[in-house]
């Protein structure tokens, strides 16, 4: 063999080797930018989950100057570490508590009664950006009650499902601490978890399809004051008649004293102020928005379109009222400060009965969650706005922002605020405190 | 003299080709075995955060040894508290992945959060 082929020979099995080497080390590179970025990322979000944890326990969070957070997880390299901060580059915004849209500081809008977090995780070269937006989660209780919970007859507790007749879980909450916190008689069933703070009471025929929490921490429960609904001094309203016939009414409303409905009530995306007992014969329709300083007794509530919702806030308690679950049916909130009792309704939406110890009872009634009640929205000239009695009003502007998606849907965040609705007039987690968990509304990875 | 010199170039040439192939193919495989140990930590992390709730207790738990290539893995993942955090509302999780080739003895440990949902 010659020099030349030799030389040849010696430069193909060069150019083989230089290949070999050019995928080992590319390979060996993808692996370890593979594993940085899987780091950088964990980092990420790691910061922003403690930050979320730390959101929920302190809605100021982030407002004083010098806040934020810095982790480490083990097995990472020196130096890699994620951070969330509230100043400078990468900003994070806390709009917990705000009532309007702030601009972040790329101009960008966040919603009233959210907070945009920027997690940043750095692992060797690699970097990773994480935003979430975050708000307060929807009351998650088909019923809470501060007192006793009782149910007898064919008693169906659960939540909405769209596709089938089939109850999907809803949960069941009472904080009465005696022993018979929640009393369940034979032919009742929860389909989601029942937790209580007091012992439980179940018929060998009763039914719990999730968990049961006895003894349990007592459940936040919404803290609303009726007073401050009323228009009287601050808001235009029609003076509504203590005894009337069948009622249909729009805009704002407010009757003195008692009042009875002899028939039918009609709520044409009205907002209702009664500052005393209200007494309906014959069942409410539409949507619309009830505040009730006494007692609140509506019987034959009457079937209704989907579409239908009202909010009932009263200061007593509430008798609802109907002559079978398939032939009567109650779509909306129930707020009591009072007990609640229901017999032979359906009743979907969200129930609670706060500030007292009296008994819910439950009678061949069926209660299905659907967190859509938590919020009402209507016409502008129907807002009941709280206020005080002087005529300044707690909340200047209606809600500017408030994402209608599916309770825990992650949504970008263009569509979070393209959803914005400026007509809503309650939103029940204005109502809750500190305690109420945070839910993702949009997730965002960057690069 | 030419003869020399050719014997010469093709011996040193054998040499790199003889010697690099192993290494290269021992380094590949390497990557492949870290590459696996790193999917398989992260998805072990993922569905540690998916099913959790409430939040598991702290402590080590050893998962159960898998194969990969011929190469047997050995994990387990540990739950520890972060200080500050009450145990209830966030854990810091890590899995630790060991495995033996013909290299040695490797290990891999990844961390993350588990929040309460």
């Amino acid at each position: 063999m010659g020099l030349p082929s030799v030389l040849a020979l010696a430069c193909l099995l060069f150019l083989v080797v230089f290949v070999l080497l050019g995928t080992v080390l590319s390979d060996h590179g993808l692996i370890c930018g593979l594993e940085n970025k899987t780091r950088a990322r964990n980092l990420a979000e790691a910061a922003v989950k403690r930050c979320c944890l730390r959101l929920r326990n302190q809605s100021d969070y982030g407002l004083k100057s010098g806040e934020g957070l810095t982790v480490t997880l083990p097995g990472d390299p020196a130096g890699a570490q994620g951070c969330v901060v509230f100043q400078g580059a990468n900003a994070s915004l806390n709009n917990l508590l705000g009532q309007a849209a702030v601009a972040d500081s790329r101009g960008w809008p966040v919603p009233a009664r959210s907070a945009l977090l920027i997690g940043v995780g750095k692992c060797r070269s690699s970097q990773v950006r994480i935003e979430a937006l975050l708000r307060r989660a929807d009351f998650p209780y088909v019923l809470a009650s501060q007192g006793p919970v009782e149910s007898s007859g064919a008693t169906r507790i659960g939540s909405l499902s769209n596709n089938t007749q089939n109850l999907l879980p809803g949960d069941l909450a009472s904080n009465s601490c005696s022993d018979r916190a929640v009393a369940l008689g034979p032919e009742s069933f929860v389909s989601g978890d029942l937790r209580c703070a007091g012992g439980v009471f179940l018929d060998p025929l009763a039914k719990v399809n999730g968990q049961t929490f006895l003894h349990a921490s007592q459940v936040e429960l919404p803290k609303i004051d009726l007073k401050s609904y009323d228009p009287f001094g601050r808001l235009a309203f029609q003076d509504i008649p203590t005894l009337t016939g069948n009622q249909d009414l729009c805009g704002i409303c407010r009757c003195s004293t008692d009042m009875t409905v002899q028939g039918h009530l009609n709520l044409q995306g009205a907002s209702l102020f009664v500052n005393g007992d209200l007494v309906v014969t014959n069942g409410i329709s539409g949507s619309g928005l009830l505040v009730v300083m006494g007692q609140t007794q509506v019987q034959q509530g009457i079937q209704l379109e989907t579409s239908d919702r009202a909010v009932l806030l009263s200061g007593g308690h509430v008798l609802l009222t109907g002559v079978g679950a398939q032939a009567s049916q109650f779509h909306g909130l129930v707020y009591t400060q009072g007990g609640l009792t229901a017999q032979q309704l359906s009743l979907v939406g969200a129930f609670v009965s706060s500030g007292s110890d009296q008994a819910t009872l439950i009678q061949d009634a069926s209660l299905a969650y659907d967190p859509q009640v938590t919020r009402l929205s209507l016409p502008t000239g129907s807002m009941l706005i709280p206020g005080s009695p002087s005529g300044k009003n707690t909340e200047s502007t209606p809600t500017k922002f408030s994402a209608k998606g599916a309770r825990g849907a992650w949504v970008s965040i263009d569509s979070f605020v393209s959803n914005s609705d400026p007509s809503l007039a309650f939103n029940l987690s204005d109502f809750l405190g500190n305690g109420q968990p945070l839910e993702v509304i949009s997730w965002r990875e960057d690069p | 003299m030419e003869t020399v010199i050719s014997s010469c170039l093709l011996g040193l040439v054998a040499f790199f080709v003889l010697s690099l192939f192993p290494s290269s193919s021992l380094l590949l495989h390497q990557d492949r075995f870290r590459g696996h140990a790193l999917e398989f930590a992260q998805a072990s992390l993922e569905g540690l955060d998916q099913v959790a709730r409430p939040l598991p207790p702290v402590g080590t738990k050893a998962q159960p040894d898998h194969e990969f290539e011929g190469v047997v893995f050995h994990s387990q993942i540990s739950l520890q508290a972060v200080a500050g955090e009450a145990p209830e509302q966030l854990l810091q999780a890590s899995c630790q992945v060991n495995w033996k080739d013909a290299l040695g003895s490797h290990q891999l440990e990844l961390g993350d959060y588990l929040a309460q949902h």
